[in-house]
C-alpha cells in the first residue's frame, strides 16, 4: 500500500520520475565488469625477520596499513616478527623502486614493542605506481597482550589468553580461541569470532559480526551491521547487544535456559513458540518482551535494536 | 511677693506675636515619640542582658599597650627632629649593584638547569628504543604473476555522482521525507559512505588499485546505490 502511494507520488512528478529513471539506469552501470584482458606482473617480496625477548608486562603494539596481519602464540618467551612487503607492477624497475617506499618500524620502547608500516616518498620522487601491500606474521607468548590497529588490511588472531585490543577500519578480523579482555572497534570491517571467552566489548559500524561458541560477558554495540550469534557455550554469563539499523540473530538449542529482555523499535521480534515471552509493549513502533527461566542461575540476554529485527532460533538455517 | 506693673507686663505679653509651628514639626515629633515607643522593648531586652566584667588580664594587656605607646613617644619626637640628607648618586649605584643576583641565587638557577637537563636525558633514555632484539634479517624474492584484466584498473565508479547528489539534495529538502523516522539516519548513512569512498580512493592513490580495494570500492558503490534507491522511494 505504501509503495503504491510512493509510486503515485513519483508518477505525478515528471521531474522526480526522470531523476529516478536516470539514477536507476546509471546505478546499474556502476558494476565492475572485468574484461578478458590479462596482465603479466613482476612481484617483488621484501622479507624481514626480527625477534625480541619477552618479559612479563610487555605489550605488542602493531599498526598496520594495507597489511594482512596474523597473530599466533607459541611456547617460547620471545616475540617473533616476520614482515613481507610486496610490490607488483608490469615493470620490474618500478616495482623495485616502489618496494623501498614502504617503511617500517619494529622496536622496543620500555615495555612496548612497536611494529608499524607506512609509505614514505622522498621530496621530488614520484608516488608509487605499483600495487603495494604488507603481510605480518607475529608470534607471541599466549600471555602477551596485543594491541592491533589495522587500516585496509585483514587480521587473524588465535590463542591469545590475556588481552587483545583491536581498532580496525576497512579490515575484516577473525579471532579464534581468544580469552581474557577483548576489546574490538571496527568500521567497515566484519568481525568473526569462535570460542571467545572473557570480557568482550565490541563497537562496530557498518560491519557484520558473527560469533560462535561464546563464553563470558559480551557487550556489543553495532550500527548498520548484523550480529549473528551462532551458538553459545556453557560459560556464557551476559550478552548485551544494542543495534541501530541492524538485525540481531541468536541461534542456540538451549534458548529456554536464558533470561531475555528484548526491545525492538521500528522492528520485530521473532522467537520460538515454546519460549513464553511476556509482552511488556506491543505497538506498531515498539515491541518489548521479557522472559525468565525457572533455574537459579542463568545467562542474561539483553538486546535492543532500532530499525532492526531480533531473531531467536534454535538453529541456524541457510537463509539466515 | 506682689508683682509690680503686672498689668503692663500682661499687656506686653498679649501684644507679643503668636507663631504656629508647621505641621511637619508635629509629625516629626510624633515619629520620634513612636520610634522611642517601638524601641522600648529592645531597650528593655538590652537592660535585661547579663553584664560581664572582662578578666583582669585583658585590662593588663590594654594598659601595657598604652604604656608602650607612651614609651615610644620620646623616640618618635627625637626621630622627627633628626636632620634629613639626600644621599649622593654613588650610594644608589652601590645599592643597585648589591641588589643584583647573589652567587647563591645564580647557583640555584644553575642547579635548576642541570636538573632539567638530567630530567630530559632520563626522558630520552626512557623513550629511546632499546635494542635487545636481533638485527632484522632482510631478503628479497622475485616472481611473476598473471592477472585477469588490465593493471591499474580504470576507475568506473562515481559516474552517477552528480545524479546521486541531486537525489540526496531533493531528499534532504522534501517535506514528506523530513517526516520519516529514518530521515536523519539515511542522510548520516550517505555521509558515511561518501567518507568511505574518499578514503578508499586515497588508499588507491597510495597503494595502487588492487583487487581488494576495487572490491571494497564496489561494495561501497552498491551500498550508495541502494541508499539512493531508498531515498528516491521516499521522495
Amino acid at each position: 500500500m505504501n509503495r503504491w502511494k510512493h509510486l503515485s507520488k513519483i508518477i505525478t512528478s515528471p521531474a522526480r520520475l526522470l531523476l529516478a529513471i536516470l539514477c536507476s539506469g546509471l546505478l546499474g552501470l556502476s558494476s565492475n565488469e572485468l574484461t578478458a584482458q590479462t596482465s603479466n606482473l613482476h612481484v617483488i617480496t621484501k622479507r624481514l625477520e626480527k625477534t625480541f625477548k619477552y618479559r612479563d608486562g610487555y605489550e605488542v603494539n602493531i599498526e598496520g596499513e594495507k597489511a594482512d596481519v596474523s597473530i599466533e602464540t607459541w611456547g617460547r618467551e620471545e616475540i617473533s616478527l616476520t614482515v613481507e612487503f610486496v610490490a607488483k607492477h608490469p615493470d620490474k624497475g618500478t616495482a623495485e623502486t616502489d618496494i623501498e617506499k614502504i617503511k617500517y618500524i619494529a622496536e622496543r620502547v620500555r615495555n612496548k614493542i612497536y611494529i608499524r608500516n607506512y609509505i614514505s616518498v622522498a621530496e621530488g620522487e614520484p608516488e608509487p605506481a605499483s600495487n603495494l601491500s604488507a603481510r605480518y606474521v607475529v608470534k607471541v607468548p599466549e600471555s602477551c597482550p596485543v594491541y592491533l590497529k589495522n587500516y585496509f588490511g585483514t587480521a587473524n588472531v588465535i590463542n591469545l589468553a590475556k588481552r587483545f585490543r583491536y581498532q580496525g577500519e576497512f579490515s575484516p578480523v577473525g579471532l579464534e580461541n581468544v580469552q581474557g579482555s577483548i576489546d574490538l572497534t571496527t568500521r567497515f570491517g566484519d568481525i568473526s569470532g569462535k570460542r571467545l571467552d572473557g570480557q568482550v566489548t565490541i563497537d562496530s559500524r557498518r560491519s557484520n559480526i558473527t560469533l560462535e561458541e561464546i563464553k563470558g560477558r559480551y557487550s556489543i554495540n553495532t550500527n548498520y551491521g548484523d550480529v549473528r550469534i551462532l551458538s553459545a557455550s556453557a560459560g556464557l554469563l551476559d550478552l548485551n547487544i544494542t543495534g541501530t539499523k541492524s538485525d540481531i540473530f541468536l541461534f542456540d538449542p538451549k534458548l529456554l535456559d536464558y533470561s531475555y529482555a528484548l526491545t525492538a523499535q521500528h522492528g520485530s521480534i521473532y522467537f520460538p513458540s515454546n519460549l513464553k515471552m511476556e509482552f511488556l509493549k506491543n505497538t506498531e513502533d515498539i515491541k518489548k518482551v521479557e522472559f525468565q527461566p525457572r533455574a537459579e542461575y542463568y545467562p542474561s540476554v539483553t538486546i535492543s535494536v532500532t530499525f532492526g529485527d531480533i531473531y531467536l532460533e534454535k538453529e541456524k538455517t541457510d537463509r539466515r | 511677693m506682689t508683682e509690680q506693673n503686672r498689668n503692663t507686663l500682661e499687656k506686653a505679653l498679649s501684644q507679643l506675636p503668636v507663631y504656629t509651628p508647621p505641621d511637619e514639626c508635629w509629625q516629626e515629633i510624633g515619629q520620634e515619640l513612636s520610634a522611642q515607643l517601638q524601641e522600648a522593648p529592645l531597650q528593655e531586652a538590652l537592660d535585661a542582658l547579663p553584664a560581664y566584667a572582662p578578666p583582669f588580664q585583658n585590662w593588663m594587656h590594654i594598659a601595657d599597650a598604652l604604656d608602650a605607646d607612651a614609651a615610644e613617644q620620646p623616640l618618635r619626637e627625637a626621630l622627627s627632629e633628626l636632620p634629613q640628607y639626600a644621599p649622593p648618586e654613588y650610594v644608589w649605584a652601590g645599592i643597585s649593584r648589591e641588589l643584583r643576583p647573589s652567587a647563591r641565587r645564580i647557583a640555584l638557577k644553575m642547579m635548576a638547569r642541570v636538573a632539567a637537563a638530567i630530567a630530559l636525558l632520563i626522558g630520552l633514555w626512557w623513550a629511546w628504543p632499546q635494542e635487545d632484539a636481533e638485527p632484522a634479517h632482510t631478503s628479497y624474492a622475485y616472481a611473476r604473476e598473471t592477472i585477469d584484466g588490465a593493471f591499474g584498473h580504470e576507475a568506473d565508479w562515481g559516474q552517477a555522482d552528480q545524479l546521486m547528489q541531486r537525489a540526496v539534495q531533493t531528499f534532504r529538502r522534501d517535506p514528506v521525507a523530513r517526516q520519516l523516522p529514518t530521515y536523519e539516519l539515511l542522510l548520516s548513512e550517505w555521509a558515511d559512505l561518501q567518507a568511505a569512498q574518499e578514503e578508499i580512493s586515497d588508499m588507491m592513490d597510495r597503494y595502487g588499485k588492487d583487487a581488494q580495494l576495487i572490491r571494497q570500492m564496489s561494495k561501497i558503490e552498491k551500498e550508495r546505490s541502494g541508499l539512493i534507491r531508498e531515498m528516491i522511494a521516499q521522495i
